[in-house]
């Protein structure tokens, strides 16, 4: 029974996720008729390329956005599902506690040092960051065993601002024009990467994945709580550092491909456990689908909205995002001060 | 960052003692003689800037600061060199500037503009925050604020800074040899067709100039269209749909590693100007200042977009 619930919550996400990909490849600022994006997909599949203009437009520009977004949007959402549970705290998210401007600042470090055109390079700076970021935060915000929600926000909107000013320091002594291709990068852009990058990334991102869902049985049993999860026989520091360091990986991954885009690991998470209750078995992969709809739905707007201009697909995750995460900071704040 | 500090200014340093000195002997006699002298010499003048403010400063300004590199280069164009107390940390033209007291970039700083004493600012919409300027002139210190929004407003503001500062001579030959360089490409390229044009001021994101810049003006004078100039904004973040669309003949780019350039060349490949290898950086310094040597980026420019029109003498 509830082997069948599973599947069918899957089943029914993943036709949904499919269904988005679909409705992101046909929208955009140029108009391309459903049946050339079906036929350009034939075509791609059968030959490997993509013929005139609206060919072009689906496969090179928006199949490797719709494909980006769905990696980025579900690393994302996983990063922040890991956070939420090991802090037990629904305020998790990589954007929310510095994670992202570590990566980001990693990142740009790793550009000036002109490594920032091998992925390896880039993230491999984008994860030393947000390493670095997120124990910082850690260190911070722990007292005792137990995380308070204004410590934890508090370390974070810390930690963050500490990384973008160093970020601004790199700026500000960068030629001009760099800069503001940096900034406008650094509120995310789905849109630079191309389509061989894209598909040479999906590897790197299951290798990733995979053991998020091998750590969401321990994840699940240490939320419950981590004596009993120790009388289960989970290894439970062992699980909390490599959880650690897969999400930061998870964030190293999105910010060195797309830029720090904010909220979604805040959302989808939450979202989730709301809907399916709080079993990270089925939480996680959920999450990484939601998370993939989530993105790729927000950067067809971003991209369609005031086309050909483009939105940052950031401001749109923190419109939706910012909204969000004061209900839950202010729900959370009424549950720990009982006011 | 430039680590001038006011109190190394020897220069400055000796006009504010030789000021305290003679305060002691007679501050009545000059500040009677001041009284009479000022209406008497007509030592101020109002003008109206490229915004529309008044301006009112002494003339002719004997300290001046510049805060865009285009500025600074017109003001030394026009024989004001000399007058230029302080440059920002863009100015590096000509060699002169580097020795040159530095104020800071887009945000400059207010005590090291202060401590210079300048009699007259001059600053543009794009490179100086206007919070800095409102801030500069609740100090007492006039800013004068240019607005370029196309090539002819460059000849007129090189015309109009040599008349604010007193060499309206100067300013008025440098115009005219700037629209008559102007008007040579114009004839040079007088009936050849337009080429469709992608200037990308950053390439990821992808950043174009809209309509109403400078830089659209300088790419339809060297013979090209710009596929961003109907934009009607500054600076676009242009849609890569919309590029594969438009299919421009020609990129230009910045200034790029080899490294980039090979991500830019592998991310656009469907482009047909990057199958055929026409994508071009141009000297950021000549092309993206509206100064008297953007005459040389736009020639620069119209060489690559119309080579035949250049061969054939």
């Amino acid at each position: 029974m509830k082997r069948r619930r599973f599947f069918l919550l899957i089943g029914g996400s993943l036709l949904l996720l499919f269904l988005a990909c679909l409705l992101s490849l046909g929208l955009g600022g140029v108009k391309v008729a459903f049946s050339d994006v079906f036929s350009s997909l034939l075509s791609f599949l059968k030959n490997g390329e993509a013929r005139g203009t609206s060919g072009v437009i689906v496969i090179e520009i928006r199949l490797s956005r719709v494909l980006l977004a769905a990696m980025v949007g579900a690393a994302l959402s996983l990063a922040g599902g890991i956070y939420q549970s090991l802090i037990r705290n629904p305020l998790g998210d990589p954007y929310i506690l510095g994670v992202s401007s570590g990566a980001v600042l990693g990142s740009i470090i790793g550009i000036s040092l002109g490594m920032g055109a091998t992925l390896i390079g880039s993230e491999f700076f984008a994860f030393a960051g947000g390493t670095i970021a997120i124990i910082i935060v850690y260190l911070v915000a722990k007292r005792g065993g137990r995380m308070s929600t204004v410590r934890l926000i508090l370390a974070g909107v810390i930690v963050s601002s500490f990384f973008s000013a160093a970020a601004m320091l790199l700026f500000s002594l960068s030629p001009s024009s760099t800069v503001k291709g940096m900034l406008f990068w650094m509120m995310g852009d789905l849109s630079s990467q191309s389509l061989d990058t894209v598909l040479t990334t999906i590897p790197y991102f299951l290798l990733l994945i995979i053991p998020v869902f091998l750590l969401s049985r321990p994840l699940s049993l240490m939320m419950v709580g981590e004596e009993s999860a120790l009388s289960l026989g989970v290894d439970v520091e062992r699980i909390k550092k490599i959880s650690f360091l897969l999400a930061s990986l998870l964030t190293g991954f999105s910010v060195s491909l797309a830029g720090a885009i904010g909220f979604v690991g805040l959302i989808i998470p939450n979202i989730v456990r709301y809907l399916a209750g709080a079993d990270t078995r089925i939480g996680f992969p959920l999450s990484a689908i939601a998370g993939a709809i989530f993105l790729i739905l927000s950067d067809t707007l971003a991209r369609s909205v005031m086309a050909p201009t483009e939105l940052p697909v950031g401001v749109i995750t923190a419109g939706v995002g910012g909204p969000f995460f004061i209900f839950l900071l202010l729900r959370r704040l009424r549950d720990e001060l009982g006011d | 960052m430039s680590i001038g500090h006011p109190l190394l200014n020897i220069g400055r340093l000796g006009a504010f003692n030789f000021v305290k000195m003679r305060k002691g002997i007679n501050l009545k006699l000059i500040t009677i003689g001041l009284l009479l002298f000022i209406p008497l010499a007509g030592g101020r003048r109002e003008v109206r800037d490229e915004l529309g403010r008044r301006v009112i400063y002494p003339y002719p300004p004997k300290r001046i600061i510049s805060l865009a590199p285009n500025l600074t280069e017109i003001l030394f164009a026009v024989d004001g060199g000399k007058l230029v107390v302080g440059v920002s940390d863009m100015c590096n033209y000509p060699e002169e500037v580097k020795a040159k007291p530095k104020v800071g970039g887009f945000s400059p700083s207010i005590e090291q503009v202060v401590s210079l004493a300048p009699d007259i600012v001059f600053a543009t919409t794009a490179g100086t925050r206007m919070e800095t300027i409102a801030k500069l002139e609740s100090l007492g210190i006039p800013v004068f604020v240019t607005k370029p929004t196309d090539i002819s407003s460059i000849a007129r503001e090189i015309e109009l800074i040599g008349t604010l500062i007193g060499k309206k001579k100067e300013g008025g030959k440098e115009a005219k040899r700037f629209q008559e360089r102007i008007e040579r490409i114009r004839k040079r390229l007088a009936g050849a067709k337009p080429v469709k044009v992608l200037y990308l001021i950053w390439h990821k994101p992808l950043m174009a100039p809209g309509e109403g810049t400078f830089l659209t003006d300088a790419i339809r004078i060297a013979g090209g269209e710009s596929i961003t100039s109907s934009l009607d904004q500054k600076l676009v973040r242009l849609s890569p749909e919309e590029l594969a669309r438009s299919e421009p003949e020609v990129i230009f780019l910045p200034p790029l590693t080899e490294g980039e350039m090979k991500w830019f060349k592998e991310r656009y490949r469907f482009l047909p100007a990057v199958r055929k290898g026409r994508i071009y950086s141009l000297n950021e310094d000549l092309i993206l200042r509206p100064g008297p040597r953007i005459v040389l980026g736009i020639e620069e420019m119209a060489k690559i977009l119309h080579p035949e029109a250049f061969n054939k003498e």
